[in-house]
């Protein structure tokens, strides 16, 4: 085999295993559209020193681009309705909508978008991103856990995860009823998503 | 909020402001006859956004639309603060004046409202609510500011009384929106603070006509503020009803006794409240 041929096999070979490197880096980083069937945005806050209040967001979407290998491709992006919250009460929850709490008219959506995700675990997660709630943008840090993978139904990937992040109300301007109703607002996000 | 705290910030803190901007208007007046309207103006407009202040209503300028839209009344306050003194000072031909107050409560109510468009009002509608409380703001500022003397000097305060805490109350059970009725009760007591301290000096009027312009654009800011920020579902009629029941009230001053215009006020609020009787509502849920 000449030289020439020999430089020609190697170059081709280099070429497949960059082509193979990059495809296999860019098929790393999957996107997960979140199911809002299968998952909940549900907080809890203490009222007038007792016992918690539970309410939940009933409509959200959102997605996650998870690539475990290059962690800084990652991101999470969830969009609530705040018009959605529901604590089981309708005259708490029209209360709620108004300028007195979330102010829904004026502020639609509550987002968060994620600025980094850092492994902290083998299936732990700390994802810090900036949370949009009633017009206040603050950073926070969620600590999400994967709870799993499998399929659903019709074959399709599915992932789940799980986190809480405990906020203050006051903070975004939310100071309707302190100390009686409590500053301290625990958020759990459970997500399903699906395989795009 | 205690009640201590809520009587500290909605009742003692308003109504010590006005009593010290009333002594100070009482003494400048020595030397300026007009001094007193230009102290009673200020005084109720800073009485008002000291008392949304203390329960941490706090504007920023410029507006921003990152805060509580409905927060801007207290620039609204101090804006009709300073018509007032300009209305005093110089006097303008009355149709000029009725045009800019329609301008003013026009441009108050649009301001309020853009926060809301497209996502939750239409453009149309949204100039639509601005031309109807430029109206409003126009018919209750003229009636406030007449200074054509009247058989009585309760006839204006009297149905202002009546009407203010009704449209409070409105908005609280039907609105289910404290902090509104909070704001509302704040110009409640600024107005009855600074007629009651008016009412020893005989012949002079209860309410200046510098202080037509602050409670004309806080009330049609905060109907409006709630008509566009609260969900009043089959009520929408009831802040509406509010405006009406106050202009109406505010007009009884025509009526030659103060009794007769608070019958007339109260059956105005009878009816309001009639009406609302069939209708299921929940108020806040204090929860």
């Amino acid at each position: 085999m000449n030289v020439r041929t020999l430089l020609s096999q190697a170059t081709v070979a280099l070429a497949l295993g960059a082509a193979a490197f990059t495809s296999t880096a860019s098929a790393a980083a999957t996107t997960w559209a979140i199911d809002p069937v299968h998952s909940a945005v549900i907080f809890r806050i203490h009222h007038m020193n007792a016992g918690y209040v539970y309410g939940r967001f009933n409509k959200f979407s959102g997605s996650i681009v998870l690539d475990e290998a290059n962690l800084a491709g990652s991101s999470v992006k969830v969009e609530i309705e705040t018009a959605s919250v529901d604590t089981n009460a309708e005259a708490r929850d029209k209360h709620l909508k108004t300028p007195d709490f979330f102010n829904a008219a004026q502020f639609p959506t509550i987002t968060f978008q994620s600025t980094a995700v850092k492994k902290n675990g083998d299936t732990a997660f700390d994802v810090t991103g900036d949370l949009t709630l009633h017009g206040v943008k603050k950073s926070i840090t969620v600590k999400m856990d994967k709870t799993g993978e499998g399929k659903d139904m019709k074959g399709k990937a599915i992932v789940g995860f799980e986190g809480t992040v405990t906020i203050l109300r006051s903070e975004y301007d939310i100071k309707t009823y302190l100390p009686n109703i409590g500053d301290e607002v625990r958020l759990t996000l459970a997500f399903e998503a699906g395989k795009e | 909020m205690t009640p201590v705290e809520l009587l500290l910030r909605v009742v003692l803190l308003p109504a010590g402001v006005c009593a010290v901007a009333a002594l100070l208007g009482w003494i400048l007046a020595r030397r300026s006859p007009r001094a007193r309207d230009v102290c009673l103006a200020v005084g109720v407009a800073v009485a008002f956004g000291a008392s949304l202040r203390a329960f941490d209503v706090r504007p920023d300028l410029p507006l921003k639309v990152s805060e509580d839209a409905w927060w801007w009344v207290v620039w609204f306050a101090a804006a009709g603060a300073v018509l007032g003194i300009v209305e005093t000072l110089v006097r303008a031909p009355l149709a000029l004046r009725v045009v800019l107050r329609a301008g003013a409560g026009f441009g108050a109510a649009w301001l309020l409202l853009k926060p809301l468009v497209p996502h939750a009002l239409a453009a149309d509608l949204h100039l639509e609510e601005a031309a109807v409380a430029g109206v409003a703001t126009a018919v209750l500022w003229s009636v406030l500011a007449d200074e054509t003397p009247r058989p009585s000097r309760l006839s204006l305060v009297l149905p202002l009384a009546v009407a203010l805490p009704a449209a409070a109350a409105i908005l609280a059970v039907y609105g289910h929106a404290i902090v509104f009725a909070q704001a509302l009760g704040a110009l409640v007591v600024c107005v009855g603070t600074t007629a009651a301290l008016a009412l020893p000096r005989a012949g002079a009027p209860l309410l200046p006509a510098s202080v037509a312009p602050v409670v004309a654009l806080v009330f049609v800011g905060m109907l409006t503020a709630a008509i566009g920020y609260l969900n009043f579902g089959d009520t929408v009629s009831f802040p509406r009803a509010s405006a009406v029941l106050l202009v109406a009230s505010a007009g009884c001053a025509s009526v030659r006794s103060w009794k007769s215009a608070l019958v007339l006020a109260l059956l105005a609020a009878g009816a309001a409240a009639w009406f609302a009787y069939g209708h299921d509502v929940a108020g806040p849920s204090l929860e």
